[in-house]
């Protein structure tokens, strides 16, 4: 011990009596009858007494340090120094001794302490991706692909060592990763269901250094972190693509050219509209969905009107219906509605689309307008253009019968020609009249036995002796226009009988049922038709031989076409040149609604 | 017919009234007859006084200035005129036009026959109708 060392507990020894002293003097004199307070000033004395003691002559580390400082004093003997040794080694063990057992204890507490924090901090490292992960996916108006741009990095920011990690996601083929993506043999993987079909895959690849005791740097936690964002990629995949279809099919109604209306069956009341049904009437989609069909539609005026609709609905499935669609601004637009009615979740509605038809309105206006136009010119023809002919007739009739002693024999001869133009001219003009008429008037339809009705018309022709008419076969009894009927015959007739080239003229009327038909046929063994003119024959002022020749309008086979397609028939025929021809034509066996539909169509026009 | 009172003929066709005068010569009708091209001229003739008014008139349809329908129309709303008989003879067949003029109070609608023998036939008729009918004695 050094001599300083020495002086300081002296030092330190005298300081101690000397405040004994004091404080018992102190006692002795301020608290002689109080003994509470006595007690407790020694009891003061007796720790501060304690404490000296313990800091001069106890605690090995002083001790150690004060040994240590004697040794950097140096001035040691060796006998005192291996004593000191001896000691430092004594001091040494008790202190390592003590040392290991309390890391030991650490050691312990770290050991289990960790596993809980660190699972903590990957929990709240998972959660921070998931949030992310929402966040992405709830910002309005983002698209799938930049979700799937932006999810690798929240992944990767989730792993336990982000430096050295990387993520990549495949979907349908396309890549999505992280800055520093590489491959690696530490890797984790999870698949992307799309309806049940792999579609692609998240992958997490660690690119660090081998841990230490072959311990995987990818956690199973990291694994399910992994699994759970896959799937729950693969569901927003799925939710989207669903979406773009349905945007992509309400873009496809809203772009219709039609407007679409969803009715509510009850009180047609609109649920829903589309962009075009806005447009065309000037309203909002809000203020159409606060309306119902009578507000829009004019053939619609009551609730009546609409049940009655629903009603038929209801029936046939489907029906459809011409009106007008009313505008915001009261114009008014001609439709035609087709309503469908549909159910979904055991509720009725009713799908209307509806189709502008102004510009067929407009063209079937149009078209009357032309019909009419051509009507009147027929009636001009037969008016303006007779009236004349019937003065050139008048005044030639007068010229041969007044002069018919100054007219020489050509002179005769020339009248004669100029009359029979005349008359020529005259058939024509019957002929379009006639023409004109079918469809236009109208007779009253009854029922005709052709059995009495076509002899009559056998004699209506008269045919010369050299040609026989014969009836082949029972004719039916079918209802219908006796004069068009008439019409059909005799000039089928009269034309066989015209043309009739050979001695012994043939001609045979026949009739056989077919499938809801009669066909009907009047065969000739006269001169017969080229193949080549068989369409020509049935064109208006079409013949095949000179007027001169045959005298003939060339309006007959028109005629009959009309009528027999009027009555939703067909003509047609086979002929050979030189042994004769068949005209066939055919008449529906329920002739009277095909036929009333189209002349009610006439009359309308 | 009164000989004496002439046939009114409104027709604005030459050759038809050519053919009505013949038609009344070839038949020995003695009436005169009294032409007019078109309804306002048949008018004028009608109302001027000192005319005679004719025991009938035989009124053509398609006529310029005023057809046949306006001519009787007006005749038909004058209490003196509308007395007269008035036939249509005309080339028209349509229906409407027929329903029109008889509902303008017609006392007949005949078709111009396009044959001249017809023709004679059809005014033979016409002729031998208004002799058998009495007429109203006007002025």
């Amino acid at each position: 011990m050094s001599v300083r060392g020495k002086c300081k507990k002296i030092l330190l020894a005298a300081v101690f009596v000397a405040g004994s002293v004091c404080v018992c003097w102190l006692a002795q004199r301020n608290i002689k009858n109080d003994v509470e307070r006595s007690v407790f000033v020694i009891i003061l004395a007796a720790v501060a007494l304690g404490y000296f003691l313990y800091k001069i002559f106890g605690g090995s580390v002083s001790e150690l340090r004060s040994a240590d400082n004697e040794m950097a004093d140096g001035d040691l003997d060796s006998e005192a120094q291996a004593r000191y040794v001896a000691r430092l080694e004594e001091i040494l063990q008790k202190l390592s001794a003590k040392l290991s057992s309390a890391n030991l204890k650490l050691e312990t507490e770290i050991a289990s302490r960790p596993t809980d924090q660190r699972k903590l901090q990957q929990q709240v490292k998972h959660l921070n991706c998931f949030y992310g992960l929402s966040k992405l996916v709830n910002t309005p108006q983002i698209t799938l692909e930049q979700i799937l741009e932006q999810t690798p990095e929240l992944i990767h920011e989730a792993y336990c060592y982000p430096d050295i990690t990387c993520v990549r996601i495949t979907l349908d083929g396309v890549h999505y990763k992280t800055d520093n993506f590489q491959k690696s043999e530490f890797s984790q993987c999870a698949p992307i269901n799309v309806r049940g079909d792999k579609a692609g895959a998240v992958e997490a690849y660690y690119f660090g250094k081998q841990l230490p005791g072959d311990e995987s740097p990818l956690l199973a936690e990291e694994q399910d972190l992994l699994e759970a964002v896959a799937q729950r990629l693969g569901a927003l995949t799925e939710r989207k693509r669903a979406g773009e279809k349905l945007e992509l099919f309400r873009d496809l109604i809203d772009r219709s050219n039609d407007c679409i209306f969803v009715i509510e069956p009850e009180w047609g009341r609109i649920l829903d509209t589309n962009y075009r049904a806005c447009e065309d009437l000037g309203y909002t989609r809000q203020e159409l969905l606060d309306m119902t069909v009578k507000d829009i539609e004019e053939s619609i005026k009551d609730d009546s009107t609409w049940q009655e609709h629903v009603k038929e609905l209801k029936l046939e499935g489907d029906i459809l219906i011409q009106g007008q669609l009313k505008r915001k601004n009261a114009t008014k637009f001609f439709v035609e509605t087709s309503l469908k009615l549909v159910s979904q979740a055991k509720k009725d509605y009713i799908i209307a689309i509806t189709r502008d038809i102004t510009e067929r309105k407009q063209a079937e206006q149009r078209q009357a307008e032309l019909i009419q136009e051509l009507k009147d010119f027929a009636y001009i023809v037969s008016h303006d253009l007779k009236a004349p002919l019937r003065g050139i007739k008048t005044l030639a009739d007068w010229i041969s019968t007044d002069y018919a002693d100054k007219l020489d024999e050509q002179g005769k001869e020339q009248m004669d020609l100029l009359l029979k133009r005349v008359e020529r001219m005259h058939n024509l003009i019957d002929g379009v009249l006639q023409y004109s008429r079918v469809g236009r008037v109208t007779e009253e339809k009854v029922q005709v036995d052709l059995n009495e009705l076509i002899p009559n018309v056998i004699d209506m022709v008269a045919a010369p002796e050299n040609i026989e008419i014969t009836v082949e076969d029972k004719l039916p009894v079918i209802e219908c226009e006796q004069t068009r009927i008439m019409q059909v015959f005799e000039n089928l007739l009269s034309n066989a009988v015209k043309y009739m080239d050979k001695p012994k003229g043939l001609i045979k009327i026949g009739c056989v049922q077919e499938d809801g038909f009669w066909k009907f046929s009047v065969a000739d063994n006269g001169p017969g038709i080229e193949e080549q003119h068989f369409e020509k024959i049935f064109r208006i002022f079409q013949t095949l031989s000179s007027r001169d020749e045959f005298e003939s309008t060339g309006i007959g086979l028109t005629v009959i076409k009309k009528i027999v397609e009027l009555y939703g028939g067909k003509i047609w025929l086979e002929s050979k040149v030189g042994e004769g021809s068949t005209f066939f034509f055919t008449l529906p066996k329920q002739t009277e609604e095909v036929a009333d539909a189209k002349l009610q169509a006439n009359i309308a026009r | 017919m009164q000989s004496s009172k002439p046939i009114l003929l409104v027709e604005d066709d030459d050759v038809d009234v050519m053919t009505v005068k013949r038609a009344l010569a070839d038949l020995r009708v003695g009436n005169p007859l009294v032409h007019s091209t078109n309804g306002e001229e048949a008018l004028a003739y009608l109302q001027q006084q000192g005319n005679h008014k004719p025991c009938l008139i035989l009124l053509d349809l398609n006529m310029p200035k005023m057809n046949g329908v306006e001519f009787l129309k007006v005749i038909k709303a004058d209490k003196v005129l509308k007395t007269i008989p008035v036939v249509v003879l005309t080339t028209s067949k349509s229906e409407r036009d027929v329903t029109e003029i008889f509902e303008n109070g017609v006392a007949g609608y005949v078709v111009k026959p396009a044959d001249y023998k017809k023709f004679v036939e059809a005014i033979r008729t016409i002729n031998l109708y208004w002799s058998l009918s009495e007429l109203p004695s006007g002025e």
